[in-house]
């Protein structure tokens, strides 16, 4: 599909901003649960329409020669999504993160952004097809032909396994429960050959047109398969192949949760008890862009003898992990890291394991948990981990 | 003088905590008003100090080098206080904050920086009540808050103001001293309070670095609504409520039809037929709080409402207050502009007029008069808030007289009624105001004690002179 590019042109993000800015009245409520504002030294410039007003203002008064301050502003956001939420209830429904993004669309049109350090991540998704600088042809060779492969098979689900998923020896364990769980459910499903990451990366950061050529590739090959669900792992997946691709009307996507859950319901999968007091950590691709926070609670729920406790943020008032947006290449200064101050809410319930629903969540709040030395007080698992681990 | 300004306050709070970064002076400088900041009055730098000495070092080094400071917590202000209007420095408050919650002397203590709603979550969780309820709550500070003496929209013959219930204060003078003002029991000084300067000072005469409050015991509630089919009637309910001594609810809002029929359809309710009026009755416990609401609503029954009725139903209740709450956002959203607003105070006996020409607020005005307006507000506290709607495409010019013609009629009706606002402070864009409203004598008197505190005019200058 032909790439729109008067929508990316300077002058359409530069009119995007000024009429999507208008309705911002400095009310400054979105500062009241943004997760950077916690988490750095609390500058105005450190919370959603500090960052909205900066890029208005850059353009306004022609301050694109502050590279360095305007990367730092625009980039130090965790798109959380929290701010347009927070707007949308309390003050004059300004879509904030919109902002946001558009502005960092304008500093990659002008060449200022993403950060030096997110570069790299952005040139890999160009050449190797996932940011992690890893051979393209290696993205499963974990997978030693145990599935059926798309588009030479056809099938009715795929599993779209994401980036993460795939290099990280870590998080390779959720793709693998997830698998486990699909064979034990007799599920005829399909991985495609030619994955390649979402474009999600791309998209936050500000790079459209590298979104649109990763968008491409595997529109082409769900299209190819035939088949009538892609089922994901990653919230950021599943976002953009629901907001961002535009898939036929008989394509639909779920995140992974969603569809365990349909397992379960189903009675294909059939828990045995488990005895655990557990807490859940509701990714904001999830719940804040999309609404979903039920499906991963009632896989939870459906394990006998498990005990489900709430942190203080969630659903859809969560308090994010801090890896969103692109900040897992880029190393922000923090008074005490998001991740840390989301741990902290995890340890006071006393549940003995954080359960996660989303790759960069789990790397997050796992680096934290080891950071912090609290292997002891709390283990960190995926729904999927947990489900496979009693089905 | 600017190198040695940055040079000196970087060595007072350190490197990380001062900002040159424009992006930062602009953000600090930028208020709720609708329309955009003029370059030649961004501030030199923001720092945000850790401690009151730090403070108080500042302020030293800023008289002795002549240059402004402007004191800001969220920026929420609606009277122009927190926009500078001249290159200075901006202190933000807001990391202090921090508190301290003493049960067993029966008080809390609570740092400026901290916001309302941090704190009242953190009493709440103690079965107690922050007698404070702006509708900026989930960020206003406590400082802005005490040097505003704002009851927002709880009613002041409930609840009283914030200054009832503060019982001392620490304070960095402009000059840099730190005093310390009150008591730390629980009853408050009869004679000379250094506190009174402070609390509704409109942060002139002193930084406020530490707040303590007597802690106040949660109660039970019990909810009412009465339907009108007009304004008038309603507005003798509230004054037949005062004349037959029903107990003061702890809120009480009011919605004209219009405003009314918006917040009900947002929250998927039937809209009703006309203006209507909620309100909060409070007791020891629930048959109090009802009997209470009881008397208010027996008040209303007399001037021919549709409909008065308790609300016991308390999703009912949630959506109604919430919409109410939030109704300047559903109303932003649903016209699409920004937003100028008035705050019009009426004396009991001529609210029903007072509320005539609060309808008719824009009459006669040249630029405001194109608007509609959205008419809401606080009326067990006779507060009305005539409500407007800036469109996108007015020039600056355009925006820029909204807000002068509003503060200018706002000024009209309340000296005509003989009263003020009671919300937002006296100064910046109301200073017009109290000189018509208090006299040249009355104004001096602040002038002079403005001199006392601060000879160099170095903190928020520019608020008492009105050039905000």
């Amino acid at each position: 599909m032909p790439v729109d590019e008067a929508k990316y042109s300077e002058e359409a993000l530069v009119k995007s901003v000024e009429n999507n800015i208008f309705k911002c009245w400095n009310c400054n409520f979105c500062y009241s649960t943004c997760p950077i504002n916690q988490s750095m030294i609390p500058y105005m410039v450190h919370g959603p329409s500090g960052i909205t007003q900066s890029i208005y203002y850059a353009i306004k008064w022609d301050l694109f020669s502050k590279r360095e301050e305007l990367t730092h502003i625009l980039y130090s956001c965790t798109t959380c999504n929290s701010c347009t939420i927070t707007c949308k209830e309390m003050s004059a429904g300004v879509e904030v993160l919109k902002i946001i993004e558009e502005g960092r669309k304008l500093l990659v049109d002008k060449m200022i952004g993403p950060a030096p350090s997110q570069r790299g991540a952005l040139k890999s998704l160009q050449s190797n097809g996932n940011p992690y600088a890893q051979p393209g042809e290696d993205r499963f060779k974990w997978l030693k032909g145990e599935v059926k492969w798309v588009p030479e098979e056809q099938v009715d689900f795929i599993l779209f396994v994401g980036c993460t998923p795939s290099y990280d020896a870590t998080i390779n364990k959720m793709a693998k429960a997830i698998i486990s769980i699909f064979k034990k459910a007799g599920i005829d499903f399909g991985i495609m050959r030619g994955e390649v990451c979402c474009g999600s990366p791309a998209l936050r950061m500000g790079d459209p047109f590298l979104f649109e050529d990763l968008k491409g590739k595997n529109t082409e090959n769900i299209l190819m398969s035939g088949a009538k669900k892609v089922i994901t792992i990653s919230p950021h997946c599943y976002n953009t192949l629901v907001h961002d691709y535009e898939l036929p009307d008989g394509v639909e996507v779920l995140h992974y949760t969603q569809f365990l859950e349909d397992l379960l319901r189903r009675g294909l999968i059939k828990p045995k008890p488990k005895e655990a007091k557990v807490t859940y950590h509701d990714p904001c691709y999830l719940t804040k862009h999309n609404d979903v926070w039920e499906a991963p609670r009632q896989v939870l729920t459906a394990i006998p003898g498990l005990e489900l406790v709430e942190m203080p943020h969630s659903k859809k008032y969560s308090l994010c992990c801090g890896g969103g947006g692109g900040r897992m290449w880029l190393e922000v200064e923090e008074k005490e890291k998001i991740e840390r101050i989301r741990l902290h809410e995890a340890l006071e319930t006393g549940a003995g394991v954080l359960v996660v629903a989303c790759p960069w969540c789990y790397t997050m709040l796992n680096n934290a948990i080891l950071d912090m030395g609290k292997e002891d007080k709390i283990t960190i698992m995926d729904v999927a981990q947990i489900l496979d681990s009693v089905a | 003088m600017e190198e040695k300004l940055i040079t000196r306050l970087a060595e007072i709070v350190g490197d990380e905590y001062i900002s040159l970064s424009p992006f930062e002076r602009i953000k600090s400088a930028l208020d709720p008003f609708p329309y955009d900041l003029s370059p030649e009055v961004l501030p030199f730098c923001t720092v945000l100090p850790g401690s009151k000495e730090e403070i108080s070092e500042i302020m030293k080094l800023a008289n002795e080098l002549k240059v402004p400071v402007f004191v800001r917590g969220s920026g929420t202000v609606l009277t122009g206080a927190s926009r500078p209007h001249e290159p200075g420095i901006v202190l933000l408050t807001r990391r202090l904050n921090r508190f301290w919650i003493l049960e067993d002397h029966g008080y809390f203590e609570a740092e400026p920086g901290l916001r309302c709603a941090e704190m009242a979550d953190e009493l709440q969780k103690r079965g107690c009540f922050l007698p404070m309820w702006p509708g900026s709550k989930v960020v206003a500070s406590l400082g802005g808050l005490v040097n505003n003496n704002t009851s927002a929209h709880t009613i002041d013959a409930c609840a009283g103001k914030p200054g009832d219930y503060i019982l001392g204060l620490e304070v960095v003078l402009p000059t840099g001293e730190i005093i310390e003002t009150g008591t730390k029991g629980l009853r408050r000084i009869a004679g000379m309070d250094l506190s009174k300067f402070f609390i509704g000072g409109d942060g002139l005469l002193g930084i406020v670095t530490k707040i303590r409050m007597r802690l106040v015991p949660l109660f039970k509630v019990a909810y009412g609504i009465a339907v009108f089919d007009r304004l008038e009637p309603l507005a003798k309910g509230v004054q037949r409520m005062y004349l037959e001594k029903a107990p003061p609810p702890l809120f009480m809002e009011f919605m004209a039809k219009d405003v009314a029929e918006i917040a009900y359809r947002v929250k998927e309710m039937e809209p009703p037929p006309g203006p209507i009026v909620f309100f909060v009755g409070i007791g020891g416990d629930e048959e109090e709080a009802r009997k209470k609401m009881e008397r208010v609503m027996d008040a209303f029954r007399k001037e021919g409402p549709i409909e008065a009725r308790q609300i016991t139903d308390l999703e009912e209740w949630a959506k109604l207050w919430s919409a109410r709450e939030v109704i300047a956002s559903y109303l932003m959203d649903a016209t699409g502009g920004k937003i100028v607003v008035a705050e019009v105070v009426s004396n009991l006996p001529q609210l029903a007029q007072c509320m005539r020409e609060a309808e008719d607020f824009s009459q006669g005005l040249s630029v405001l008069s194109e608007l509609h307006n959205y008419l809401f507000g606080h009326i067990g506290a006779l507060t009305m808030h005539p409500t407007f709607f800036v469109p996108p495409e007015w020039p600056e010019d355009k925006r820029r007289q909204a807000v002068k013609e509003c503060f200018q009629r706002e000024a009209e009706l309340n000296v005509k009624y003989g009263t003020c606002g009671g919300e937002w402070g006296q100064f910046g864009k109301r200073t017009p105001f109290f000189i018509k409203r208090y006299g040249e004598t009355a104004y001096n008197l602040v002038r002079q004690i403005k001199r006392v505190f601060d000879p160099n005019n170095i903190l928020n200058p520019g608020i008492l002179e009105g050039k905000r």
